[in-house]
């Protein structure tokens, strides 16, 4: 036990009742806009249980919110997160906590004059989420760098569906072709480095913890119903991210539904001081394996993954990368994931040549 | 020079998280838990010590609030004259100049750890601001630091000053002590020790 006088004005006491009270919290760590997200998502879900119909509802997360707010007609809407009033057919303009909200008043008539209209204004290089509520469940759609790269879009979860192995190969595939494909891509945003030369093939020292880092942020706002959680990363190298969801027993007593967990592996030939690894490529794929495993059972997660990041200097393939392990993993059910990490923007771009000339 | 970087910072993340003009109250109340929670991050706080008289204020940092309007980096929002006997001084609340102060916010941005600053920044004044703005000087005087009853009223509250900003801060301990309190396959990274100490301080303050 701490020493009573260490804690200053507060007791013991009061920190077990506090972190029995609250448990682990779900968004610490997480970027504004992955707050934003679940924000939005929780507001989704108490509109729908009250009933809430319409076409659209954009919602607009801004850093300078009363800044923007200035470049429209617009209306103050300071309890827009209580999910009291209806939120659909209207364009949202908010802090990522939606604190300070605004709705925006433009003029619009579909889809097109939707985009157009938010565009038309000054806002689309801020990230925004959709919402298509003509469907049976909303369906949402998140625009990381604006609606002016709409071609940039991730699904969000609305629901509390468990995630399926598609829709997570998918979310994992997004994450890869934004932020980890190429060096430019890692570099952006002021994200943490994964490369320290890419160009000689030498990782950033502990490059599953960097992958690690921002995977968790991709993914808590696309599964914004989900919490997630990272485990620190050991001395092997290892790295997992466990997604699970609170839920109620039939004896309506609180439940945490362990769905995903994800054991990451970045294989590199180098090592952070740019010389040759001595790793078993192989043995640490296979140990990646056995830790997925005993990691999904241990929490009796409903879903494991082992995901590999390839920085090596030669892109072998998934076949022969996993060509060890490929009966042992298709007998447990567990799927083996694997992205290749591209030197060079040129090197990426040939591999985009030859996929398509294939 | 330090301090008034990191003023700019706070003002930014405060403006990004919330959007709203803070108020001197606000900012003092926010620099506090900035000083001594920014060990959690390995950050050097900017002061290591208060004086315990009323809320936590550090007059350093109104001084650099002042240049940094000066230099219409700040924008004073509004002046407040308070109701009679509330005392004498005008109320004001700013807001951070986004166009001008930008580049300085890249600049500090490539300085060695103010990255890490930011991050830090961002994850408190997320926490922060979910405390009421009427209880946020409520808060700070109910950190585990200031509220040490072994500090007298009227004596220095050091975090770190002449004492380790880790063992030597109640703050830090408390912090750390939550790990204690989650289940054992749970190791608690920063930023939840950081939410679960402002939790425990918007509980205190809210009451």
């Amino acid at each position: 036990m701490a020493d009573a006088d260490s804690l200053g004005g507060v007791t013991a006491e009061e920190v077990a009742a506090l972190a029995e009270a609250i448990g682990v919290p779900a968004d610490a760590g997480a970027s504004l806009l992955a707050r934003f997200s679940r924000r939005v998502a929780d507001l989704i879900a108490t509109r729908q249980a009250k009933g809430e119909s319409g076409q659209y509802a954009v919602f607009l997360q801004s850093d300078e919110v009363s800044a923007h707010a200035q470049r429209c007609k617009h209306v103050e809407a300071p309890l827009l997160a209580n999910g009291a009033d209806p939120i659909s057919d209207a364009v949202w303009l908010a802090t990522s906590n939606l604190m300070l909200s605004f709705r925006l008043c433009l003029a619009w008539s579909d889809q097109a004059s939707l985009f157009d209209a938010i565009r038309g204004v000054g806002l689309g290089h801020i990230p925004a989420i959709v919402v298509d509520f003509r469907g049976q469940v909303p369906i949402g759609r998140l625009y990381r760098s604006g609606l002016d790269n709409a071609h940039v879009a991730d699904d969000i979860a609305l629901d509390d569906s468990p995630i399926t192995p598609a829709q997570m190969k998918t979310a994992l595939d997004r994450f890869y072709e934004a932020s980890l494909r190429t060096p430019l891509l890692i570099s952006e945003g002021h994200a943490m480095k994964v490369w320290k030369d890419a160009g000689r093939g030498i990782p950033e020292h502990r490059p599953e913890e960097r992958i690690q880092g921002r995977l968790l942020d991709s993914l808590r706002g696309v599964f914004s119903r989900h919490d997630l959680r990272a485990e620190p990363v050991t001395d092997d190298g290892r790295a997992d991210i466990v997604i699970s969801r609170k839920t109620t027993t039939k004896g309506n007593l609180p439940a945490v539904i362990h769905e995903w967990v994800l054991e990451l592996k970045a294989l590199a030939d180098m090592t952070s001081t740019g010389n040759p690894s001595t790793t078993d490529i192989p043995a640490a794929i296979r140990s990646g394996l056995e830790q997925a495993l005993a990691y999904k059972q241990r929490l009796n997660a409903l879903c494991a993954a082992l995901c590999c990041y390839d920085m090596r200097a030669d892109d072998c393939g998934d076949t022969a990368c996993f060509a060890h392990i490929a009966s042992d993993a298709a007998a447990s059910g567990l799927p083996l994931w694997r992205w290749y990490m591209f030197r060079s923007t040129a090197a990426g771009r040939g591999a985009n040549k030859h996929v398509m000339a294939g | 020079m330090l301090i008034r970087a990191r003023l700019l910072q706070m003002l930014s993340v405060l403006e990004r998280t919330g959007g709203a003009a803070v108020s001197t109250d606000t900012l003092n109340a926010f620099a506090y838990f900035a000083n001594v929670l920014s060990p959690l991050w390995d950050i050097d706080p900017i002061e290591g010590s208060v004086l315990k008289q009323g809320a936590p204020r550090f007059p350093s940092l109104e001084l650099e609030l002042d240049a940094l309007v000066g230099a219409g980096l700040v924008t004073v929002i509004s002046l407040t004259q308070p109701t009679a006997g509330a005392g004498s001084s005008v109320v004001a609340t700013f807001r951070i100049n986004h166009e001008k102060s930008a580049p300085l916010l890249d600049s500090i941005r490539m300085l060695p750890d103010e990255q890490s600053a930011e991050s830090f920044l961002l994850e408190l004044a997320s926490a922060f601001l979910e405390i009421r703005p009427d209880r946020q000087d409520d808060a700070a005087i109910s950190d585990a630091a200031y509220s040490n009853p072994k500090v007298a009223h009227g004596r220095v509250v050091d975090f770190a000053e002449w004492v380790s900003p880790r063992r030597g801060n109640a703050a830090w301990n408390v912090a750390q002590s939550f790990q204690r309190y989650v289940p054992e396959r749970v190791t608690l990274s920063r930023a939840e020790k950081l939410v679960m100490y402002m939790h425990l301080m918007k509980r205190r303050a809210h009451g």
